[in-house]
Parts: structure tokens; C-alpha cells; sequence
């Protein structure tokens, strides 16, 4: 699905894709979001931020799938004449235990104010760890400077990330 | 070649520390007492298993060549996930464990113009100020 008014003052273009979980499918939304993004900012920078976090949560959300379906939608809102937003969400089903790791994760990110300090942290703690670590969510806050929240609703869980960028 | 300027060291192939698998290809050489290693390609989930088998492996190498030091370039790496960046934060920790005498340096080369490279090689430089550091191709 995709969408594009700019004349719209709220959303400015979005690009929503559904698929079953295939690892290799992530890099080529990122690759498609990249493209998307870079024609839609000025900078390199929140191009490669932006791609960075649809990575990460892309992932996630394929890896934790609970029924092999995930689904993205990536968007640029426009929320007032001088400011511009890159949104990113994702959602897959979830089990209790995946949705009690990232709800677990995200009160550390909440008591933990400096990103980069936190992901610093969980570098260290995790540096040997096999399996999930929550390196990427923590990456997504930290590199790509973006803000982070989440919801569950039915089982499903939805993750978000968003920063602000200059657009063309 | 003029007085007092040394040859260096023509870099010589590891063919056992060399591979390419999952869109990652991975270039090891030694020169001296250096090692050089060229990764290209994305460094993602299907490869982080072989990519931690592979930094292991190296780290052996560089610990039974009495290497001083480690040249990671990675400007030609068109992304790495979270989950291969802990593999190098793992062969970061291993190196650190090691006494101060038997360390060896690591220098990331990273491409200026690729901002997630500058973003997360400094990530890896915090993590081991002492020993590691970056080299931006502008």
C-alpha cells in the first residue's frame, strides 16, 4: 500500500507492506525504505537512521512472529508548518513471553535517560549472551536517535520509532 | 627506496580466515606483524553464527602471530544488524580478558560517507577506548 499528498498538512507520504516472516525479505524493505526516505530528506543522515531502525524492528518483529505474519508502515507526518516526522511501526503477533521481554525492556530504557549509556551497558552485559539481548531496540534509541514506545492490543504487539528530519 | 625508509611488508592471504556466504565476503591477510581484514557486503542475521565463528577464529590467529594489531575495515560493509555488531563486541570482550601484554590493537576503518558506519564504530571504539580505534575514509 502506498500513499503520497503533499498537500496533506498532518501526513505527508506513507508506504505500508505486509509479509510472511523471510529473513532475507529485511533487507529488502530496508533497501525499499532507504529509497523511500531519501526522497523525502534533505540529509544523508536521517536516511540512514531511518533504514538503521526499520532493520532492527523489522527483525524483531519477523524473528518473534508468532504466526509468520509482520507487517510495517513507514511515513513522513508533517505535525506543524516547521517541523517534519519520520514514523516508523511495526506489528506480529506475540507470546506472553516475547511481549514480557520487550515490556521488561522498555521500563530499563525508561529508568535508563542517556541512550547511548544504556546501550553501552547492554553491550557489556550482553557481550556473551546467545539469543535475544535487546541490542537492537537499544541500538534503534541510541544510533539512530529515534524515539521509541510500543502497545499490545489482542496479542499483537506494535512498535514504534520516531525522530524529526528536514524534508525536501 | 632512500635511506632510512622501511618496505612494508607485502600482505599475504589467509585462505582458512577467508569466506563468503549470506551476501557477506570476508578478506583476511597478514602483513608483518599486522592483520588486515576487508569485510564487504551486509553483515546480517542469516551470517552471525559464521561471522562469530570467524572473529574467534581470528583472534586465535592474531593471538599465535603475536599480531600488534588488527585492521578491520569495514567501509565497504553496506550494513550490519545489532545481532553481528555483538559478535564484535564479544571478540572486543575476549581481546579485553587478555593480559595487558598479549593485547593487541584494533583499528575499524569506516567509509565517512556512510553514516551508520561512523554511528556504530564509535559505538565499538567506547567500548575499548585503550585499544581501539577508527580511521575515517572521507
Amino acid at each position: 500500500m502506498l500513499g503520497v499528498n503533499l498537500s496533506d498538512n498532518e501526513k505527508v507520504a506513507y508506504v505500508e507492506v505486509s509479509f510472511r516472516p523471510n529473513v532475507e525479505l529485511i533487507s529488502v524493505v530496508r533497501r525499499f525504505v532507504s529509497d523511500f526516505y531519501a526522497r523525502m530528506f534533505k540529509d544523508a543522515d536521517a536516511t540512514s537512521r531511518v533504514a538503521l531502525a526499520t532493520h532492527e524492528l523489522l527483525e524483531n518483529a519477523v524473528r518473534y512472529s508468532d504466526d509468520g505474519e509482520t507487517r510495517i508502515r513507514v511515513e513522513v507526518l508533517n505535525p506543524d508548518p516547521k517541523s517534519q516526522v519520520a514514523a516508523i511501526r511495526t506489528w506480529n503477533l506475540a507470546t506472553p513471553d516475547h511481549v514480557a521481554a520487550v515490556k521488561s525492556l522498555f521500563q530499563e530504557m525508561t529508568s535508563n535517560t542517556d541512550p547511548f549509556h544504556h546501550y553501552q551497558a547492554l553491550m557489556r552485559r550482553t557481550a556473551k549472551v546467545v539469543g535475544g539481548s535487546g541490542l537492537g531496540l537499544a541500538r534503534v534509541r541510541a544510533e539512530a536517535e529515534m524515539e521509541l514506545t510500543y502497545e499490545v492490543h489482542d496479542g499483537v504487539l506494535s512498535v514504534a520509532a520516531k525522530t524529526r528530519a528536514e524534508v525536501i | 627506496m632512500g635511506d632510512g625508509e622501511v618496505a612494508e611488508a607485502r600482505p599475504v592471504r589467509i585462505d582458512e580466515l577467508c569466506f563468503e556466504q549470506h551476501g557477506l565476503s570476508v578478506e583476511t591477510s597478514r602483513a608483518s606483524d599486522r592483520l588486515e581484514v576487508r569485510l564487504s557486503g551486509v553483515a546480517e542475521m542469516a551470517i552471525r553464527d559464521r561471522l562469530t565463528r570467524y572473529l574467534a577464529s581470528l583472534h586465535e590467529q592474531a593471538g599465535a602471530a603475536g599480531a600488534s594489531q588488527v585492521v578491520m575495515d569495514l567501509s565497504k560493509l553496506e550494513f550490519m544488524n545489532a545481532a553481528c555488531l555483538r559478535s564484535f563486541v564479544s571478540w572486543i570482550q575476549r581481546l579485553l580478558e587478555l593480559p595487558r601484554g598479549e593485547q593487541y590493537d584494533i583499528c575499524f576503518r569506516s567509509d565517512g560517507q556512510v553514516p551508520w558506519q561512523r554511528r556504530s564504530m564509535n559505538a565499538l571504539r567506547c567500548f575499548a577506548t585503550d585499544l581501539i580505534t577508527v580511521e575515517t575514509e572521507i
